[in-house]
């Protein structure tokens, strides 16, 4: 059984794109398109590494990963923020956080998967 | 004429344009999603079919260049090279037939004993008158002794004569067939040896025919990689353009939000018959309603870029699957075409059966017919012959010691000793003679007990080594009908993989609509803002609060401007190497520039690790 990677992102083609990437490349990949879904999910399976839009309805990425840092099991759970923000202050809101890295989209399946393969091997 | 000091009443006509068109732009996100997921969902079947086909060719192409060793290709190289190692083999034990020629001069050297015996049988002859001359030269009493004596030696050699004649002849018909054996031995062997050989030679140009005939196809399969690299290649270009949906849709809702925003400052003062839009609102409205039709326009082009970069790329791949259809064919025939012929070779291990069955063969039968035919007429002359000889031995032994007898008796004994002692001398002579057929006999026994022994193994080994050989060229007929199997089943589904991915690009493309649905909504909104800029054209664009106008302006530009983001989708789909787009376009920002360490070089610079 491949590791588990957990996509959150509000725009079903988002998560569409990163499941065919991670899916054809042997990670099981779990969807949320939204950050309460997200840690209900974190709360009920085992997963290795999340994938998190920033803009998000409700609860935003940043404010996602630091409910996900205070998780007892998803401390140093690599979280990857995808997104296409790139300006510095919400990278540097990231990384306080708790982000581990910061892909700005549209991004490339090789690239996802490369990044992916870093943090998460298979 | 004085500017106007409150919006016209039409502009709440204008306003209800304008709402309808931010709900159809709003609308445009959800109906956008919808096809981008069935685009999606359509693209991962794609690439699955993709990843098998890789796999497919990566398994035809080492099966076709043979790099796999448990592969008949290779195995039968061995084989065809263990078939002639094995007939040269059977040959060089087939040179046993040599060892006849040997039992040849064995009974040469037995026919040379003819010419004693029959020397022996004219002394014995000239014994025998020698005797009677001298019989007449005695008186009566005496006469009878010698003639006695030499009527015994007549009766002890007088058939030996033509015996010695018709048993050597005998011999001599022996020698003739056993060379005839030889010589009959010496065909097969060169017939053999030159069957071996023509059906080596035969096997080695099928075999470089074989390599030289799958030369191109091991070329197409290296091709067909390549371009299976390239369709994966497009396959992920689309994904990265399915990325501009969600681009888009954050967009059109800034753009929702943008108008939402405005129809509040409009709403009021049009519902309101006493109140009114100030100039200075009236400006700033007629500068965003320009601004945001400059601008919807261009986003309206950028994402109907997007769609024709989805269906460039579409197209592409379906190219390429018709590049892919025509080398997998080929490459099919080829090895097919190859691999039959190889087959065909493959039949000439049975050729190298005979050959070695006939050599084996043959042996058995020409030490049979020395054995049967040579050697028990060979023993059987020399059983007569030596029985004869040893009779004559013991004839003449006891005329020489009768002869002795007598010679002490009579007057004329010493003429009788003297013909005693030839009498004996003769007759050692022939005990020699008779030793000597029997030990030439023996040696030739010997020798073809010999070959008898040799040929037994040559024939069992050669029986084992038949069934070995029989057993592998099965299953190198067996490895070379699989292979040939494999090709063409394996690309066969290669066939269909390609046909369905074709015919799959082929319906995406048909079925996109979204530029469609960008261009009918945008459109509505770009009636609505031309609308409004007539409407509030009289207020001309003097006197604009500047703070105001800038925040309008700056929010809007956040929402039209998809510059960085085509910038970024052109770079990754071909690879130019680029910048990451920034948000904000009068702050451009470079990867590092706030301090924070820079992505991997390998990753892209969209890409940053804290």
């Amino acid at each position: 059984m491949g590791k588990t990677i957990l996509t959150v992102d509000d725009s079903l083609s988002i998560r569409q794109a990163v499941t065919l990437t991670l899916a054809a490349a042997g990670y099981s990949v779990l969807e949320a398109n939204a950050g309460c879904a997200a840690l209900d999910l974190c709360r009920a399976n085992s997963i290795h590494a999340i994938l998190t839009d920033l803009n998000m309805p409700e609860m935003d990425g940043v404010e996602l990963i630091g409910r996900l840092r205070a998780l007892p099991n998803h401390t140093f759970t690599p979280i990857i923020m995808l997104t296409t923000e790139s300006n510095p202050e919400h990278k540097a809101r990231g990384k306080a956080a708790g982000a581990t890295g910061w892909i700005v989209k549209p991004f490339k399946p090789d690239q996802l998967l490369a990044v992916v393969k870093r943090v998460c091997p298979p | 004429m004085d500017a106007p000091s409150t919006l016209p009443n039409d502009l709440r006509a204008v306003a209800g344009s304008l709402r309808a068109g931010r709900d159809a732009i709003l609308n445009l996100g959800r109906q956008t999603e919808a096809e981008f997921v069935s685009l999606g969902t359509a693209l991962g079947q794609i690439m699955k079919l993709i990843g098998e086909m890789v796999e497919t060719c990566d398994r035809q192409r080492r099966l076709v260049t043979g790099q796999d060793e448990s592969q008949a290709l290779v195995f039968s190289y061995q084989l065809f090279k263990k078939f002639a190692d094995l007939a040269n083999a059977g040959l060089e034990r087939g040179e046993i037939w040599r060892d006849l020629g040997r039992v040849g001069e064995e009974l040469s050297r037995l026919s040379d004993q003819e010419e004693g015996l029959s020397s022996v049988v004219s002394s014995c002859r000239m014994l025998k008158v020698a005797f009677r001359e001298e019989a007449a030269t005695l008186p009566e009493a005496e006469k009878v002794v010698f003639i006695d004596l030499a009527a015994r030696m007549e009766s002890v050699y007088e058939n030996l004569g033509n015996l010695v004649r018709v048993q050597f002849a005998n011999l001599a018909e022996a020698g003739t067939s056993l060379r005839e054996v030889n010589r009959h031995m010496a065909m097969v062997q060169e017939a053999s040896r030159a069957g071996v050989g023509a059906a080596r030679v035969q096997i080695e140009a099928n075999l470089k025919s074989l390599d030289k005939a799958l030369e191109p196809a091991i070329s197409l399969c290296g091709q067909i990689s390549d371009e299976l690299g390239r369709a994966h290649a497009q396959a992920s270009n689309v994904i990265v353009s399915l990325q501009y949906q969600d681009i888009v849709r954050q967009k059109v809702e800034h753009v929702g939000a943008s108008i939402d925003g405005v129809l509040a400052s409009i709403d009021p003062p049009v519902s309101d018959a006493a109140g009114g839009i100030s100039v200075d609102n009236g400006s700033a409205l007629h500068q965003w309603a320009r601004v945001q039709s400059e601008q919807l326009r261009v986003a309206r082009g950028e994402i109907e870029h997007a769609g024709g970069e989805i269906v460039g790329t579409l197209w592409s791949l379906s190219e390429i699957c018709n590049r892919l259809l025509t080398m997998g064919k080929e490459v099919q025939r080829i090895g097919t075409d190859g691999l039959m012929d190889s087959r065909a070779a493959a039949s000439f291990e049975f050729r190298f059966q005979e050959l070695h069955r006939d050599v084996a063969v043959g042996m058995n039968s020409a030490v049979e017919e020395v054995r049967t035919d040579v050697l028990s007429k060979i023993g059987g002359i020399v059983d007569e012959l030596s029985a004869e000889v040893v009779r004559l031995v013991e004839g003449l032994r006891v005329v020489a010691i009768n002869g002795r007898i007598q010679s002490a008796r009579i007057a004329g004994g010493g003429v009788l000793t003297q013909l005693a002692a030839m009498t004996t001398s003769q007759s050692q002579e022939a005990r020699r003679i008779s030793e000597g057929l029997l030990d030439g006999v023996r040696i030739v026994i010997g020798k073809v007990e010999e070959l008898q022994a040799i040929l037994d193994d040559f024939v069992t080994m050669s029986a084992n080594e038949e069934t070995a050989l029989s057993e592998e060229a099965k299953a190198a007929g067996r490895y070379l009908e699989e292979m040939r199997m494999e090709v063409e089943n394996g690309f066969g589904g290669l066939e269909q993989s390609l046909s369905r991915v074709r015919t799959r690009t082929a319906e995406l493309v048909g079925t996109l609509k979204f530029p469609v649905y960008v261009a009918s909504s945008f459109e509505m909104v770009e009636e609505a803002l031309e609308a409004m800029v007539q409407a509030t054209a009289a207020f001309g664009t003097t006197e604009v609060d500047p703070v105001e106008m800038g925040a309008l302006l700056g929010d809007l530009r956040k929402s039209y401007t998809m510059e960085g983001e085509r910038a970024l989708h052109d770079e990754l789909v071909t690879g130019t190497e680029r910048m990451p787009p920034p948000i904000d376009a009068e702050l451009p920002v470079s990867v590092g520039q706030d301090g924070a360490r820079g992505p991997e070089e390998d990753l892209g610079d969209n890409v940053e690790f804290f």
